[in-house]
């Protein structure tokens, strides 16, 4: 195992004092619990916003805690959920009295842990909603979900109820715009190579030299097929194809279109990706409205990559457009 | 070799029209000869500040051309020099009127390609002038160079010569600025793998499973020494002490700190790194006044890491804060 860690087991309390000492301008890090929250939280009025899942697939989640994004990111170990307490000392601290809308991937151990926080939240009469992304279009249940897992399109549910969050929206109505965020989202990615997960030191499963997972899940589950290695623009036809038959998508609707890397590929893959992905959307009708090209939701350093596609109407473009001042995602501020 | 392309021959090319399709809002690409330009160039009145080099590393070049970064870019074929017609024919397109700034990394090939180039623009009666980085602290001569190697100050480089020209200094200010940068920044870097260039199909150079490169170059070129890996608060200790060391870098300073990932190494151990480099910081008696953390300057697929330090004044402080719009780094728009 190649890693610039100093030991598995330290490995997400010192990112998070890494985190403390480079973004003290924009968020305060807690360590017991672990929790990322923005530095000027509670934001009187504001509803906030809270997610959380196993660390290791950074930017998400701690990256996206600031102004238009999140208010709250609670990481888990490796790979792992985050429990309850975490969640619950969080949102405490983060809720203004306008409620709390919880944005979960739908992994078995986050949906429990979350829960159970919401409980203990709701105890303290605190006002709690949830999110839930479920758009991996490869696989219908998996090796830790009931349902799809939760993967690309978080990082898009993450900006845009940020936004939303920030213009005012009350909680009722930042939950329905998230359910209708979660029902146009899809996404499927694949892995070229494993990642190696720290305090287990060897790759979460084996590939051969000539091999590629496609359906990939960003902890390594097996996806829908393990096959030859194929040409960028076979493997971007294999991810788009059955994304835009899920939904489906439809000839005139305009797109969010998202070109993730997992960790490990260079930017120059990803725009060969992002070519081919948006020449396929073009032959099918569809307008890209916005893009999004780099690697957002990592596996460590998986090479691979994922493409998530959201239905985006005017409201949608306004609210991706609006100001963010996060580490892992900036503009117009 | 596991990559995401089609063919080794095609893959800038390629990686160039999935640019401009993600990036049309902000920049033209010509296919012939490469380069990527700002979309509203040439922007009159203002100094064209132009850089190149071999492709590889991106998101240098072309992920800083826009606002208040680069006003074009030319990507030679990976860890290959572009030709002089390419900064030709670039500095040609954007150049406003007063005159055109040529900033790029000490590489023998690169300078000879960009003389050649800055001799037929002189023939045209435009005014060029040139700013180089050679940060690297690791090594005097190398492979690819006479002198030091110019490495993730450029990143910095880019930013801040950027700000100078949009604030509307003239080509003798902005030259002026530029080396005054050159001259305070240093860098060191080291490497837990190798890369694989597309059009070679093997690692570049071998590295035993327990082995690390200390001092590489962004090319894969030998560094320091070779050594057994250790934690990654020693490996910061080895890239920041020589870093201080040679300007030197002295209690009282105000610095910009930047952590770069070489491509393949995952945010979170750039984070742990950070926060080792920024403890080192404090021990010296420097304040770190602004910093950047990611994959700013990366060696396609490589593991590892580099160090930067820049002394930074309050007009540096205020150049650095100065709104930047291009697909890598954006801000303050």
């Amino acid at each position: 195992m190649k890693k610039l860690i100093n030991s598995p087991e330290n490995v997400v309390r010192e990112e998070l004092e890494g985190i403390q000492l480079a973004h003290g301008d924009r968020v305060r890090v807690s360590l017991d619990p672990f929790y990322i929250v923005r530095k000027d939280a509670p934001v009187k009025g504001k509803v906030a916003l809270v997610s959380g899942g196993g660390s290791g697939h950074e930017p998400m989640h701690g990256g996206f805690v600031g102004l238009g994004m999140l208010d709250a990111a609670c990481p888990g170990h490796v790979f792992t959920s985050p429990s309850p307490d975490q969640m619950f000392e969080a949102g405490k601290v983060v809720n203004s009295g306008a409620g709390i809308l919880h944005i979960v991937k739908n992994y078995t151990g986050d949906v429990m842990n979350f829960d159970l926080a919401a409980d203990m939240l709701r105890e303290e009469k605190i006002e709690v909603a949830s999110v839930l992304t479920d758009d991996d279009v490869a696989v219908e249940n998996s090796t830790w979900t009931a349902g799809r897992r939760g993967v690309g399109l978080t990082v898009l549910m993450e900006k845009l109820l940020g936004a939303a969050a920030e213009k005012g929206a009350d909680l009722a109505h930042l939950k329905a715009l998230g359910d209708s965020i979660r029902a146009t989202g899809r996404s499927m990615g694949m892995a070229l190579s494993a990642c190696t997960v720290p305090h287990a030191g060897k790759p979460s499963f084996e590939l051969g030299e000539d091999e590629m997972e496609v359906g990939i899940g960003i902890h390594g589950e097996p996806g829908r097929k393990r096959v030859a290695l194929a040409p960028a623009d076979e493997i971007t036809e294999m991810l788009m194809e059955p994304i835009l038959s899920d939904l489906p998508f439809k000839s005139g609707e305009n797109v969010i279109l998202f070109v993730n890397g997992m960790g490990g590929t260079p930017l120059i893959e990803l725009y060969i990706i992002y070519r081919k992905a948006a020449q396929i959307a073009a032959k099918h009708g569809l307008k890209i409205a916005r893009n999004l090209v780099g690697s957002y939701i990592t596996s460590l350093e998986m090479a691979g990559t994922s493409i998530t596609v959201l239905r985006a109407d005017d409201n949608l473009i306004s609210l991706w457009d609006a100001p963010v001042n996060t580490p892992g995602l900036r503009w117009g501020i | 070799m596991k990559k995401l392309i089609n063919s080794p021959e095609n893959v800038v090319r390629e990686a160039l029209e999935g640019i401009a399709l993600a990036h049309v809002d902000r920049v033209r690409v010509s296919l012939d000869p490469f380069y990527i330009a700002r979309k509203d160039a040439p922007v009159k009145g203002k100094v064209a500040v132009v850089s190149g080099g071999g492709s590889g590393h991106e998101p240098m070049q072309g992920g800083y051309v826009g606002f208040g970064g680069l006003d074009a870019a030319c990507p030679g074929h990976v860890f290959t020099s572009p030709t002089p017609d390419q900064m030709f024919e670039a500095s040609k397109a954007v150049h406003g009127g007063a005159g055109v700034l040529h900033l790029f990394a000490n590489y023998t090939g690169d300078i000879m390609n960009f003389d050649v180039s800055e001799e037929l623009l002189r023939e045209e009666k435009i005014e060029v002038a040139r700013v180089l980085s050679d940060d690297d602290v690791a090594v005097q001569n190398s492979l690819y160079t006479t002198g030091r190697r110019g490495v993730a100050l450029t990143i910095l480089l880019d930013k801040l010569v950027g700000a100078a020209a949009e604030a509307g200094m003239n080509l003798a200010q902005v030259k002026a600025f530029g080396d005054s940068i050159r001259a305070t920044g240093r860098t060191m870097g080291m490497a837990l793998t190798s890369c694989t260039i597309p059009h070679v199909g093997k690692p570049i150079f071998e590295l035993g499973d327990n082995e690390m490169e200390v001092g590489i170059g962004v090319h894969g070129e030998p560094g320091r020494q070779r050594l057994p890996i250790v934690s990654a608060d020693e490996i910061t200790e080895m890239l920041l002490e020589p870093v201080i060391a040679d300007l030197p870098y002295k209690s009282g300073d105000n610095v910009i700190l930047f952590v770069n990932g070489m491509g393949a190494t995952p945010l979170i151990e750039l984070y742990i790194i950070y926060r080792k480099a920024a403890e080192i910081a404090a021990k010296h008696g420097l304040k770190v006044v602004r910093n950047l953390v990611g994959n700013y300057f990366t060696s396609l697929d490589m593991a590892g890491v580099s160090v930067t330090l820049l002394r930074a004044d309050d007009n540096v402080v205020k150049m650095w804060d100065a709104p930047i719009n291009t697909a890598a780094l954006r801000w303050g728009i």
